[in-house]
């Protein structure tokens, strides 16, 4: 057992801020490191002291190791914490880590790599008996060879890129003749994104559901699973809203999943937090997709409903105690959604937008947690990832829940920059959420079902408040403008002393 | 005052009158009379230009706004509008130029990003829904489709090229 002191967290935005409120409760002094771009971030103020990296590419701040390392040995941090993205899942990173005598606040570089590979890791499921969607075992390169792997398999298929994730490298190809276009687009995505173009294919399913389960192991052996999360509401195969617990599963599912989800943990010795993603098919049958090695975006929703900090057992075990509770002893309470703000639009192909925020106003009051990265002044690139912030909610059922993110999200204010608050509101609204019967495909199959509308008589308010709104803006303007002030005004008696030819 | 409100290309004439500290605005109909009662609106300011409170016949609104040009964006209990605002003569431009049609049809960058490649060349003929080119942003490859069928006018960009939001990139005839 090793104690923690002080702790370096590799990663911006709210997740950043999250393990730092954590590390505070639990009296750990914390360390955040930073791009020129995030100065003023709110995860470098709440920090107990913060490291300059780099300018704002991440390829010259938040995926330097070596800087981040020179961090850790600068301030003397005796732990990591990766968060997600960026580095959590860089077993190079991982070695350094340990190799500079520090704690590394996640699974073992064996692990991490076991299942990094999503190839290697179907081997290695197949082998421990865990379900797995049909398709390849290895990369395919040979354009005959694809065409033959996709007539096994069936179509539609899904590209994949090997050392894929975020949805980055997919591609679905639904007749022979767009496969091999399809399959370069995917392996050049994958070669930029992952600096590594190998693709596989793999069973589209019908009417799946991306159900995930939270795990967790220790050093002494010991791994529980934590529940399910149902993350199928998704765009661009981008998760945008998940619940817990999801209405698909029954207590029978959900245990034959846990225990899917801890035999495959434990067939690779696994340490720390960790989730399995299953997709569940219309006949309920799962099969298991990948591991994420890491703590998960979605998180906060197993936290509300099981009272389990994930953050604080992720740094107790990586210190080397053993898990604080049993299967038996975790238990579930109401129902929990998260919503993920975007900067986004989603009126228009949900394309990422950009911008500075003006005005930030978050919803507050019973069962909303808010985890947030951003600020008034922020500016929003395409430096960094997209997703902003997260809202969470919880309550005593399903419907509350629903009812109480609907009343969050309509008191989020974000100006200058366009966010998705609105169409997840639709969503929420709609009959395929409210009745619980929705799969991946249900945003961007119906897309007319979340779009936009208007009652006549609402628009007609809408037209009024503008008019009156415009007025408003633009008389103002023309009062305080200064080219639009009379000449005369702008004069000075310093000015009219000075004026060429004014008696002196 | 008088103007015309344009929302999802529908079209209201409203009036604008003083009300105190506050307005009263009135609905026109097609000929021009009033239609409906007049609507109330007291504006408190939280913030100038950028967010208010309003009092809409008592009913309590917090509206977020963006200005840009003679359209505003307001974000209103969780939904976001997207409206044009014009005065008459703003009006009377904008009716004659939307009845000579636009011809030519610009394909902009719908975000910052990197033309990765660009799929067509000018003189291609293309069909709506055919990719023209495709854009790198946040990571993400996102193909650009042709919105109408047409020939390929103009190409103003290339592969490697960084383009902003708003760039024309090609245009098509």
């Amino acid at each position: 057992m090793r104690e923690l002191k002080k702790v370096l967290i590799a990663n911006r935005g709210e997740i950043a801020l999250r393990v730092i409120r954590t590390c505070r409760e639990m009296g750990l002094r914390t360390v955040a490191v930073f791009s020129d771009a995030d100065r003023n971030a709110p995860h470098v103020r709440a920090a107990y002291q913060a490291v300059r990296l780099g300018p704002a590419p991440v390829g010259e701040s938040y995926l330097r190791a070596d800087k981040i390392l020179e961090a850790a040995k600068a301030t003397g941090a005796d732990a990591i914490h990766p968060g997600f993205g960026f580095l959590s899942e860089n077993t190079t990173f991982v070695q350094a880590v340990r190799d500079a005598g520090l704690i590394f606040v996640g699974p073992s570089p064996e692990a991490i790599l076991a299942m990094g590979d999503k190839i290697e890791a179907r081997r290695r499921m197949v082998a421990a008996g865990v379900p797995v969607v049909p398709g390849m075992e290895d990369p395919v390169t040979d354009p005959e060879l694809l065409r033959s792997e996709a007539e096994r398999i069936g179509l539609p298929v899904m590209i994949k890129a090997s050392a894929g994730g975020g949805g980055k490298g997919i591609r679905i190809a639904r007749t022979m003749d767009e496969l091999q276009s399809l399959a370069d687009r995917a392996s050049s995505e994958a070669a930029a994104a992952f600096g590594n173009g190998a693709i596989y294919l793999e069973k589209y399913l019908e009417e799946p559901r991306h159900i995930e389960v939270q795990i967790f192991g220790d050093s002494h052996g010991n791994v529980v699973h934590i529940g399910e999360r149902e993350c199928s509401i998704q765009r661009r195969h981008q998760k945008v809203i998940e619940e817990r617990p999801s209405p698909l599963i029954d207590d029978e599912l959900r245990e034959k999943m846990g225990a899917a989800a801890v035999k495959a943990a434990k067939a690779i010795n696994y340490e720390n937090a960790g989730t399995l993603e299953f997709l569940v098919d219309k006949h309920r049958d799962f099969y298991m997709l990948e591991m994420n090695t890491r703590l998960q975006v979605e998180h906060p929703i197993t936290e509300a409903t099981s009272g389990i900090d994930l953050v604080r057992w992720q740094l107790d075990v990586a210190a080397g105690k053993p898990l604080p509770m049993t299967q038996d002893e975790i238990k579930h309470e109401g129902h929990a959604i998260e919503c993920r703000l975007y900067a986004e639009d989603a009126d228009n192909g949900f394309l990422p937008a950009v911008g500075t925020v003006k005005r930030l106003e978050w919803p507050g009051g019973n069962g909303v947690r808010i985890d947030s990265g951003l600020y008034e002044g922020m500016a929003v690139t395409p430096h960094y990832d997209p997703m902003l912030a997260k809202i969470i909610v919880h309550a005593h059922d399903r419907d509350a829940a629903i009812a109480r993110m609907s009343r969050a999200l309509s008191e989020v204010q974000v100006t200058g920059v366009v966010t998705n608050a609105a169409f997840m509101r639709r969503v929420l609204h709609s009959e395929p959420f409210q009745s619980g019967r929705y799969d991946t495909h249900t945003i961007e199959g119906h897309p007319e079902d979340f779009a936009p509308k208007l009652s006549d008589a609402r628009r007609r308010d809408i037209a009024c408040i503008a008019a009156a709104m415009a007025h408003t803006l633009r008389s103002r303007r023309g009062f305080t403008a200064r080219d639009s002030a009379p000449r005369s005004s702008r004069s000075s008696a310093w000015v009219d002393a000075f004026r060429p030819g004014a008696a002196s | 005052m008088k103007y015309h409100v344009l929302i999802d290309g529908e079209h209201h004439a409203v009036t604008l009158a003083a009300d105190g500290s506050a307005w009263s605005v009135t609905m026109l109909d097609d000929d021009g009379a009033p239609s409906g009662k007049p609507v109330h609106i007291d504006i408190g300011t939280l913030r100038e230009a950028h967010a208010y409170s309003l009092l809409v016949n008592q009913r309590s609104i917090d509206v977020a706004v963006e200005e840009q040009g003679s359209s505003l964006s307001m974000v209103i209990g969780g939904g976001r509008y997207k409206v044009d605002v014009l005065g008459e003569r703003e009006y009377l431009a904008h009716s004659i130029k939307a009845e000579q049609g636009d011809g030519d049809k610009t394909v902009e960058a719908a975000m910052t990003g990197i033309v990765v490649d660009v799929l067509v060349a000018e003189g291609d003929a293309v069909t709506k829904g055919q990719t023209l080119f495709i854009l790198e942003a946040m990571k993400m490859e996102n193909e650009v489709k042709a919105s109408v069928d047409g020939v390929v006018a103009r190409v103003a960009r290339s592969a490697g090229e960084t383009v902003n939001l708003g760039d024309v990139v090609l245009e098509i005839e």
